[in-house]
């Protein structure tokens, strides 16, 4: 596991406490019955506060699981 | 604080048989990170209880305040910001910001302020509230460039210090310190528009955690401190009064040594609200009885008890000190310039705070100064803290006659007294006074169990309740108001659930005289206490073991009536005035 994904897994753990190791890299909308637009809301907050980056409105769209906030933070990283 | 790290603390609250404490979050706003990290925070200062947020609905203050009212929380959290004034101060709505608008949203801001007004007058009265008023800087309404202050927005500033100022002044209201709040949150730094946008919060998680820590703070202060004890040279004075004499010695501003009077200024404001000041300086006693004699001393010598000076080690006469005051090292706060002092004292008394003075540098001496105020912050100043100081030297006398009586004069000392007390229900003036009691006492205390203001009031409601409030005079003069008791009365049987008494007052047998009184007013047989060991509470352990039967550990923990006015000393006592029954 690649040091950005690890850090999103700690983003993910704070959000849903509840969720395994193995889970969280599974983890998506469909998956987890807690994930609402509340909880897409903190996560974006934490994953903002953890990389010190700024996630629009147009991005959310890529707040729907763990691969593509790992895409949507790499995109970012390469963008810088 | 970071959210990531609220979320965790929220997440790891205490078990559900943990006792609630519950806030209702009162906002316009959508509450989002506010609420996690208000009760984060709260969680911080009250780890052992199971806090727990509630909030209305967005963008109706008034109806939210309306529900706080209902609601049969422990304390309200009241955020308002523009837009609860009127919306169009916001951002989600549009109903203009053009010149022929401001005087509509002037005349709806003040019809608003005077509602939110009644409304948080009506909710304090079942309810004690922390008020947050609006942190976000005014959108751009004004026609003028935004240098300029202009007509419109003051009048909007004067509607919300009127608001502010009203609310302050009832009781149960306690408002953020919008000061305190500049001072940790800068103003550019508070608006997220992306967030108020998309989800209705409009606060960076930055603000947002230090206005949730700063209505955490007021909903559930931290316990006063009660002594300040003070190094002389270099700290209460600027030089060493062994090297440069007593009239080397200087707090003034043409001898660039202003920073210490204003240090003396500030101890004499905390002495004079009822803050215990004493001295520890490693120096020769005749130059500093010498010193302190000065007439243009800032801070009285009368302010100040003991004078503790020696040559000995700071924390030996620290030690002393303590003693005298008969408070613990964790209600201390002690301040010296010296790095070498205040680790030898914290070495022995990790409770206590110490603090270094920094004769050299006046900007973090001024900061003390404020940390110093904050130490002691205090809601109201009552009549026994302008006793407070008198009545610690006559218990002083009271106590050494204790501690060297070989022969019964003791008990001709404590007839001679000619103690009085004053025994009367909780209620109105006194409530405040008893609450504190409750709250700081930790020798004589049944079983160290702090109440909120809430579970005080409800003590104090129950149909059964016994309370009782003591008040204590003698020739040495008033001690004020120095015990609570909270009960229930059962027929025959009364439970004692609450039981305090100041350190100031030991050693008068007001306790045996209480009880005494109890069994006989409301002739009871026995007296049930609702009592639990604590690391502080030797002192009502040793009263405790004079009269049970059994060890401490029994349960329940019974005196008996008999065995107890059997087994009582003398006590010389009169009661003036009994109204609790």
């Amino acid at each position: 596991m690649s040091n950005q994904e690890e850090r999103i897994r700690k983003c993910f753990s704070t959000v849903f406490p509840n969720l395994i190791a193995d889970e969280i890299q599974r983890a998506s909308v469909t998956s987890i019955a807690t994930w609402d637009s509340l909880a897409t809301v903190t996560l974006v907050s934490v994953i903002e506060e953890e990389f010190g980056v700024t996630i629009g409105p147009e991005e959310y769209e890529y707040i729907v699981s763990f691969d593509l906030v790992n895409q949507c933070l790499q995109s970012k990283t390469v963008n810088a | 604080m970071k959210l990531a790290e609220a979320l965790k603390i929220v997440q790891s609250t205490p078990s559900s048989n943990a006792e609630k404490f519950s806030v209702w979050l009162a906002c316009g706003i959508f509450p989002l990170h506010l609420s996690t990290f208000l009760a984060a925070h709260l969680n911080r200062r009250i780890p052992e209880r199971n806090t727990e947020i509630q909030s209305g609905v967005f963008g109706d203050l008034p109806g939210n305040l309306l529900q706080l009212k209902q609601s049969n929380a422990d304390a309200g959290a009241v955020v308002i910001e523009w837009a609860d004034l009127d919306p169009r101060l916001g951002l989600r709505r549009l109903g203009g910001w053009g010149p022929n608008v401001l005087s509509d949203v002037l005349m709806t801001a003040g019809q608003s302020a005077n509602q939110l007004l009644q409304l948080l007058d009506e909710a304090a009265k079942s309810v004690p509230i922390a008020v947050c008023l609006p942190t976000l800087a005014l959108p751009p309404i004004s026609y003028q460039p935004g240098e300029q202050f202009e007509l419109n927005q003051l009048l909007l500033e004067k509607t919300l210090h009127e608001l502010a100022a009203s609310a302050a002044g009832i009781a149960n209201i306690k408002i953020i310190n919008r000061h305190r709040l500049d001072a940790v949150s800068p103003s550019s730094g508070r608006l997220d528009v992306k967030s108020e946008l998309s989800t209705g919060f409009p606060y960076t998680t930055v603000h947002a955690s230090i206005v949730g820590e700063l209505l955490a703070s007021l909903i559930y202060p931290s316990p006063p401190k009660k002594g300040l004890i003070t190094d002389l040279d270099d700290t209460l004075w600027r030089g060493l009064v062994g090297e440069q004499g007593v009239d080397g010695i200087s707090w003034e501003l043409d001898q660039r040594s202003h920073i210490h009077a204003l240090y003396q200024q500030l101890l004499r404001a905390l002495s004079d609200s009822g803050v215990l000041v004493a001295v520890a300086s490693k120096n020769d006693p005749a130059l500093v009885a010498e010193a302190l004699a000065r007439s243009d001393l800032i801070l009285p010598r009368d302010s100040i008890f003991p004078v503790e000076v020696s040559w000995n080690p700071k924390s030996e006469s620290v030690g002393k000190i303590l003693k005298a005051w008969n408070i613990g090292a964790d209600a201390t706060v002690f301040v010296d310039d010296s790095p070498l002092e205040l680790a030898e004292v914290e070495n022995i008394y990790p409770e206590m705070e110490c603090l270094r003075f920094l004769p050299d540098n006046e900007q973090a001496t001024y900061a003390l100064l404020h940390n110093l105020r904050d130490f002691f912050g205090k809601q109201e100043i009552v009549a026994e803290d302008a006793i407070r100081l008198a009545s610690l030297r006559s218990s002083g006398v009271v106590q050494s006659e204790a501690e060297r009586d070989t022969s019964g004069s003791f008990e001709t000392f404590l007839e001679q007294l000619n103690p009085e007390l004053t025994l009367s229900t909780i209620s109105g003036a006194g409530e405040s006074r008893a609450f504190e009691l409750v709250n700081k006492t930790n020798q004589f205390n049944l079983n160290g169990r702090r109440l909120d203001i809430a579970q005080f009031r409800s003590a104090l409601n129950r149909r059964d309740t016994v309370s009782l409030l003591v008040s204590y005079n003698d020739k040495f003069g008033p001690l004020g108001k120095i015990a609570v008791l909270l009960g229930r009365l059962d027929s025959t049987v009364l439970t004692i659930d609450t039981r305090v008494m100041s350190c100031r007052a030991f050693s008068r047998r007001i306790e045996h005289k209480c009880l005494e009184h109890l069994f006989e007013s409301l002739d009871v047989s026995k007296i049930e206490m609702d009592f639990q060991p604590t690391q502080r509470n030797g002192p009502m352990q040793d009263f405790l073991s004079q009269f049970i039967n059994t060890d401490l550990t029994a349960r329940p923990l019974i005196i008996d009536r008999q065995h107890f006015m059997n087994t009582k000393p003398d006590l010389y006592h009169k009661i003036n005035e009994v109204s609790y029954v």
